[in-house]
């Protein structure tokens, strides 16, 4: 063994010889170039190019994006099962094994030997499908243009990592199948074990994510950043990669490697000594080297598998930067339950920062960018939160950093997955009769989907192996609780109705789950599940039918004074307000409830509530607003007096108003002869990209530019698009918040101010 | 060094089971051509796996070349060809690329790969898939294989198993002739009497793991004592008592134990004055009759 790196040499181009006529290296070649050229097929046999509006994204990953997945997930894992399972049953069914110890090559050569050839092997399908990948990119972007958003500036960084992630993930999988085939002579049995791991990964992953099984390793390398995301497979998976703190390796990659390391000793061994007995057990020395590399391995397995947490900040700062085609003013933090603003942060060449002097309470806050980009934040005092924004046209991508990563991240990934509220068979059960009579089974199958989604986010872990902090998961248990506790309260409600005079009692469990929530608290109340909670408590003992939300409100001014009673009279109020008919009611509700506020702070929110809606209330004139058609000649709605004006207010960055701009123009068309005005009201900031956007759309309508954006926005509270109004030939409104041309309020209320008969 | 490879009272056996070997003490000298003889089952495949270390060593009785085994594994395979049990080819190989693989272990030029094709007749089908071998050529071409570095020391398991006649021969000259032109000594272990006889100087026989003779071939010679005839003659069972050491094969066989071979025309004049028909008359392999007895003492 004196000469060990030639007695490997000599074992490894032994290896070679025998590996003639298997075509081995031919099958690792055919996998790594299979999906790139079905890709490449796919997107020259492809007519319609994507559309230009997405964000900025690299070419040639994109190009990679979706099949890489299934190239580590699928493909490679079985190349590597059957290349291994071939290579050994090579030497098993010829006597090889005995035939190589009859050699002067150490065991250890051996091992080694065939091991190399594996990993060339691996090496192999890897080069060639990211050469291949480049290559056929390289080939599309002569031959056909790249979309607008594509660069094409090569990704040498990103492809080097992504090879040599996706070469060391390999290695534990490599190692565990290696030693497999090397101590079972069957070559069924080896590639059997194999597939049924993969398999069962497979169906596994989904709800149990596996951190430490070799093929989740494998499939955690093959994801990469920089594609469009517009692919199928995009949609469906998370193939956000790298680490957020921008390691080169993320931690499941050092799990594959520790676990590659043990396997290798153990399966050396093993092989050496040929029985387990003897390996591990036939002498003092043998036990004492596996309890070591176990110990080792084991402890450092334990390490970096064991999640992280990240620690308190010394201030409470925000920050965060923004990439897009437009530039933008300034950065509003918001408190969910009003909706109040309790910072706004200037925006200086496309980023903003500012420490918090104030107590922020761990909570949901809402970050706007002027009025255009909002997104829901988590965090509180001592949180350091940065946002990365990038949006274009109408894409968008937020991503969050920071002491609250992990919190953030589970966010997101709920918003926008929606599967765990989609998960939900309590809606089903609600309307089952069986569920319905039996109360045991409907409080059972309620308590069992509680503990399911509380199991659900305690699993989550990002790419660097952090959870949220103990303060989050309280904070989730009690929102979860009262979301369960609606249903329950939605129960009763029923069984009263349909079975009365039964009694629906309250099981054990329910009555604990009652006490996950606290009944006065605030920081809770922007959240829609525990204020709906909160206004069935306060109503318990409502017989009467009459105005829940009148009620509600009497309720609620029976509370202790305090900012919890005003924050909760202050929201109801404007809901009642929103939802009330007539002037005379609002007024009516300003008068009974607005003294009833503790704080003048609060009174005057409900006044500016009250007066905004009252300046958009039927009958109020319209304010005058400027804009420009497309020829650029000034239009005042003023102007438009004499007939009736209906306005869609869109922008072409606006997803949404895509959808119900068709069916706008649609009565454009269908009203063209009436005494009707159809208008589309753009708030682009940029005239190019409106000229651009209005030019494609239906002339039906007459298409102009608001000058000042900010004032008309006051003016009319326009709180988001698309947005519709609709004015009378005198410049009052009809409705300053027209329902939407999809919604057939839309133009049941058209025809009727137009004196239209209903249609048939 | 004396002895090429030499055990002292090596035992072996598989956990809990008889033992399969016991306290066998053999020395083969250097430049010998030691024969290993046994029934099927007696032990000596199993010798040959201690020997070459495919087999786990249980007490440190081997010594190759004066050294011990274990000090020597694997590197002493650079001196040491060996055919051990069924040959282990690789069938989806080629017989040529087999030798190649050798010789890539070995390190030795792939120059020398025509010459030991050719040596053991199979340079026609050296390019032919070693699964399309018939089971003659899959032997010849281990032991090709074994032979490719010219070694110092053959272990050979019965090399001459499956080949014909004439195979056999050429097998057995070219042993003769390593051993004789390059001083090879050759360790084998074979079950056939008349081939040890035709090739070995030395021999071992072991009968159930248990050794009943080592020695020269002369030694061996000298254990059998007279000449032994079969006569095949009519009614056998007549002539039993002709003479003392008679013995009745079958109907019209007997054998008798003559003191040498003059005396034979003695008593064949004897017992045709008495009246026998006689049929033929054969000298019978003195040592293949000392080794039935032997082995069928136990």
């Amino acid at each position: 063994m004196k000469d060990g790196l030639s007695n490997f040499l000599t074992a490894l181009r032994g290896e070679h010889i025998k590996i003639r006529g298997t075509r081995m290296y031919l099958a690792s070649s055919i996998v790594g170039l299979l999906l790139p050229l079905i890709t490449f097929i796919y997107l020259l046999i492809e007519s319609e190019s994507k559309e230009g509006t997405s964000l900025p994204y690299n070419f040639f990953l994109d190009f990679m994006e979706g099949s890489l997945l299934a190239f580590g997930f699928l493909f490679f894992p079985l190349l590597i099962i059957m290349n291994i399972s071939r290579s050994a049953q090579m030497d098993h069914k010829n006597g090889g094994w005995k035939l190589m110890e009859i050699h002067p090559l150490s065991k250890l050569s051996i091992y080694l030997g065939k091991l190399g050839v594996i990993l060339t092997a691996n090496l192999l399908a890897i080069l060639l499908f990211v050469g291949s990948s480049c290559l056929f990119a390289f080939i599309l972007i002569l031959g056909k243009e790249a979309p607008e958003a594509a660069s094409t500036a090569f990704p040498a960084v990103e492809i080097l990592q992504l090879t040599s992630r996706l070469f060391v993930a390999s290695l534990y999988l490599t190692l565990l199948q290696y030693a497999l085939s090397v101590l079972i002579p069957s070559f069924i049995w080896s590639i059997v074990i194999g597939f049924t791991g993969q398999l069962a990964t497979f169906i596994f992953m989904p709800f149990y994510p596996m951190d430490w099984n070799p093929f989740q390793v494998l499939a955690n390398a093959s994801k990469i950043d920089g594609g469009s995301g517009f692919g199928i497979v995009s949609q469906m998976f998370d193939l956000s990669s790298g680490s957020d703190f921008g390691y080169w390796f993320i931690y499941t990659d050092f799990v594959g490697l520790i676990g590659a390391a043990m396997l290798f000793y153990i399966g050396f061994q093993w092989y050496r000594h040929k029985s387990v007995k003897s390996a591990f057990f036939g002498k003092p020395t043998r036990l004492i080297g596996l309890a070591v590399i176990v110990l080792i391995g084991g402890t450092l397995l334990g390490y970096t598998l064991w999640p992280n947490q990240m620690t308190p900040h010394t201030n409470t700062v925000i920050a965060g930067k923004i990439e897009s085609d437009i530039t933008l003013q300034q950065a509003h933090i918001l408190d969910l339950v009003l909706l109040d603003t309790i910072v706004s942060i200037p925006i200086i060449n496309g980023a903003f920062h500012h420490k918090f002097e104030q107590d922020l309470a761990l909570n949901k806050y809402a970050t706007l960018l002027d009025n255009k980009v909002g997104q829901v934040v988590f965090f509180g005092n001592n949180d350091s939160t940065f946002i990365q924004y990038r949006f274009f046209k109408d894409q968008k991508e937020i991503m969050i950093y920071g002491t609250r990563i992990a919190e953030n991240q589970l966010l997101l990934k709920e918003s926008k997955f929606n599967f765990s509220v989609s998960r939900s068979f309590i809606p089903y059960h609600l309307e089952d009769k069986d569920h319905l009579e039996d109360v045991a089974l409907f409080s059972e199958a309620l308590l069992k989907e509680w503990e399911n989604k509380s199991t659900d986010k305690k699993s989550f872990k990002t790419t660097d192996n952090y959870v949220p902090r103990t303060d989050y998961f309280d904070r989730e248990k009690t929102i979860v609780a009262t979301t369960y506790l609606n249903y329950w309260e939605k129960y009763t409600k029923k069984r009263q109705l349909l079975y009365p005079g039964e009694e629906t009692v309250e099981s054990d469990a329910i009555e604990n789950l009652r006490k996950l929530v606290p009944l006065y608290d605030e920081n809770l109340l922007g959240d829609p599940e525990y204020f709906t909670f909160i206004s069935n408590q306060l109503l318990q003992d409502d017989t009467a039918g009459g105005n829940s939300n009148i009620e509600l409100l009497d309720a609620i001014v029976q509370l202790k004074p305090g900012n919890f009673k005003d924050l909760m009279l202050c929201k109801q109020i404007s809901i009642s307000l929103k939802a009330a008919i007539s002037p005379a009611e609002r007024h009516e509700i300003m008068e009974q409830y607005q003294n009833e506020l503790g704080d003048s702070y609060y009174r005057h929110r409900v006044a500016i509530a009250y007066n905004t809606i009252e300046s958009l209330s039927r009958g109020k004139e319209s304010f005058d607003f400027s804009s420009v058609d497309l020829e650029g000649a000034e239009v005042n709605l003023s102007d438009l007096k004499g007939k009736y004006v209906v306005i869609d207010v869109w922008a072409s960055w606006c997803g949404p108003c895509k959808t119900e701009s068709p069916i706008f123009e649609k009565y454009a068309q269908k009203y063209k002869n009436e005494n009707v005005h159809f208008i589309a009201l753009s708030i682009d900031e940029k005239k190019t990209n409106w000229l651009m956007a209005a030019k494609e759309k239906s002339q039906n309508v007459q298409h102009l530019l608001v000058q000042d954006r900010s004032g008309f926005s006051t003016a009319y509270h326009l709180e988001g698009i698309p947005r519709f109004i609709f004015i009378d030939p005198e410049g009052n409104f009809v409705s300053a918040q027209l329902p939407r041309p999809s919604d057939e309020a839309f133009e049941v209320l058209l025809r009727k101010a137009l004196n239209l008969s209903d249609e048939a | 060094m004396e002895n090429c490879i030499e055990t002292n009272s090596l035992s072996f056996q598989y956990s809990g089971s008889k033992k399969v070997l016991d306290d066998i003490s053999i020395q083969v000298p250097k430049g010998s051509i030691y024969g290993f003889l046994g029934p099927n089952g007696a032990g000596k495949s199993t010798t040959m796996g201690l020997i070459t270390g495919i087999l786990p060593e249980q007490n440190n009785a081997i010594k190759l070349f004066g050294q011990p085994l274990k000090e020597q594994l694997p590197q002493a395979f650079s001196r040491i060809g060996a055919l051990v049990e069924s040959p282990a080819l690789y069938l989806h190989l080629s017989g040529y690329n087999n030798l190649r693989y050798v010789a890539q272990l070995k390190n030795i030029p792939e120059e020398k790969i025509p010459a030991a094709l050719e040596l053991v007749d199979l340079a026609k089908d050296g390019h032919r898939k070693a699964k399309q071998y018939s089971l003659g050529m899959k032997q010849r071409l281990a032991i090709a294989m074994a032979l490719l570095s010219e070694p110092e020391l053959l272990l050979l398991d019965e090399p001459v198993n499956g080949l014909d006649p004439m195979g056999i021969v050429e097998i057995r000259k070219l042993l003769l002739k390593l051993n004789k032109e390059n001083g090879v000594t050759i360790f084998v272990s074979s079950h056939l009497l008349s081939e040890i006889e035709k090739m070995c100087s030395h021999v071992a026989i072991i009968d159930q793991g248990i050794l009943k003779f080592e020695g020269t071939m002369t030694e061996l010679a000298g254990k059998k004592a007279g000449c032994e005839v079969q006569i095949t003659v009519n009614s056998a069972k007549d002539w039993t008592a002709s003479h003392d050491k008679v013995r009745l094969i079958n109907g019209n066989q007997i054998t008798v134990q003559l003191e040498n071979k003059e005396a034979i025309p003695a008593y064949i004049r004897q017992l045709t004055q008495q009246g026998a028909d006689i049929y033929e008359v054969k000298i019978l392999d003195g040592l293949e009759e000392w080794f039935m007895q032997l082995t069928n003492n136990s």
